[in-house]
């Protein structure tokens, strides 16, 4: 299982779990879609209405910003994958 | 720049780590921090100690009660003076041998250039976006260093940003999250010592860049969960598709896209409200979007809808009747007003200044924080 780390900012659409367990060895985007299955209310936070990741979030997976990676990257089984956002409090 | 009899006393204990030399980079040294908040208090304080030879501070703010439970420069006999004033003040006292300049203004569009534009490098210790991406983006035109910080709950996040022409805050974060993902200190609280581990984090990353020892925290953020006091560390690179620093799209626009115009709803006084009340043939839909220990301590009715949760899906208004939002003090209300507004629901206020007002106003036997 990949495991998704979320950020304490959405953790609130989903459940307030900070890491979820969720089938990977597949494209980052099929990964997200799994994850929302399991959290519907995830959907309007991490996709754009034209089913492009929000940009204000930053995924790293194993360590890599996603937008290093190429677009089609498979997620391996047991990645980690962080979704964080900025952060605004000072 | 030589140091003075009364300095080669008080930095005795730097030199065997950062040297003469360093402490002597110190005193030339000049560093603005801009807001004079949980952040700011801490770094300010280190860095003064640290003998940084001119430090800025930046902030229109007037210290308030709440503010005193991280904000540890102030006490109770500060309320209502402006922060740059008092912070100048315990700051000159803790080392009368620096210079410190108070800008009691809001950084802005027109004042962020000249005023940054004085010292070496930036601390960020802002509690707004606007500002935030404001000064990301004056720093990249002015090529100064930018050490950036912000907090949330539990939650820190710390990075060096346009160091070396490194990356910058918007090579990793391109847009703001939406108003209800990030709520700041006001409403989503904080735990009072995690801007004073962060802060005093940013002093010593502006120390570092100062005196040129260490590795710098650039083209990496770290982030700091205090609940289990583990730090993470994220790998930052130039991002090709910066709009900022790679594709030089800075303009007016871009600004503006910090600003997410959304669109006006209006407010209700509490007068009028109560007057709505106490109205039998008025009825009227009241929605408390504060959070469980709030409503705890005061509250005027309605149902209890947390901000933070807020599923417009859960709400089955009678639409015939208006409805109307309250929170503390308004800001919450009127965010989650004008999303009902744009989900289509036609009569929806918040209700203006918060239950504060109301208590103020109506009802001063309820309990006010």
């Amino acid at each position: 299982m990949s495991k998704i780390h979320l950020h304490a900012s959405i953790q609130r659409f989903a459940n307030d779990y900070e890491i979820v367990d969720i089938p990977g060895n597949c494209a980052l985007n099929e990964l997200l879609n799994r994850l929302i299955e399991e959290f519907p209310r995830l959907k309007p936070i991490i996709f754009t209405n034209d089913q492009q990741i929000s940009p204000y979030l930053v995924i790293f997976i194993n360590g890599q910003d996603r937008r290093n990676l190429s677009d089609d990257v498979i997620v391996a089984a047991n990645a980690e994958v962080e979704i964080i956002t900025s952060l605004v409090g000072g | 720049m030589k140091l003075n009899q009364a300095e080669l006393l008080r930095y005795a204990r730097h030199f065997p780590v950062i040297g003469l030399e360093g402490q002597e980079r110190l005193k030339q040294a000049s560093v603005v921090c801009v807001g004079a908040g949980g952040l700011g208090c801490p770094a300010l304080q280190y860095l003064c100690a640290a003998g940084v030879g001119t430090v800025g501070i930046i902030d229109d703010d007037s210290i308030a009660i709440s503010n005193l439970h991280r904000q540890i420069l102030f006490t109770e006999n500060d309320l209502g003076k402006p922060k740059v004033a008092v912070a100048k003040e315990r700051l000159a006292n803790q080392n009368p041998h620096i210079a410190i300049n108070a800008y009691h203004q809001r950084l802005s569009k027109q004042n962020a250039e000249t005023l940054l534009k004085a010292y070496d490098m930036v601390l960020d210790g802002c509690d707004n976006y606007r500002t935030r991406y404001l000064i990301n983006d004056v720093c990249f035109l002015l090529k100064k260093p930018l050490v950036s910080a912000s907090i949330f709950q539990y939650q820190g996040q710390i990075g060096v940003f346009n160091y070396q022409q490194g990356p910058c805050y918007r090579c990793l974060y391109a847009e703001p999250p939406p108003p209800e993902l990030s709520p700041n200190c006001d409403t989503s609280g904080v735990l009072g010592v995690l801007p004073g581990i962060i802060g005093a984090m940013q002093a010593a990353e502006v120390i570092k860049l100062i005196v040129n020892k260490g590795q710098p925290l650039t083209h990496r953020l770290v982030q700091l969960d205090a609940l289990t006091m583990r730090f993470k560390e994220y790998a930052v690179k130039k991002n090709p598709q910066c709009p900022l620093c790679q594709r030089g799209e800075l303009s007016g626009e871009l600004f503006k896209k910090t600003e997410q115009p959304e669109e006006l709803v209006p407010a209700i006084d509490p007068q009028l409200l109560s007057a709505w009340l106490h109205d039998p043939t008025q009825r009227v839909r009241l929605i408390d979007v504060r959070e469980p220990y709030e409503r705890s301590i005061c509250d005027i009715g309605g149902d209890l809808m947390p901000s933070t949760r807020f599923n417009p899906a859960e709400l089955h208004p009678d639409r015939k009747s208006p409805i109307v939002v309250y929170c503390k003090m308004g800001g919450r209300s009127e965010s989650i007003a004008k999303l009902l507004k744009a989900q289509g629901h036609p009569d929806v206020f918040y209700l203006q200044g918060g239950i504060l007002a109301w208590i103020d106003q109506i009802d001063p036997s309820k309990n006010k924080y």
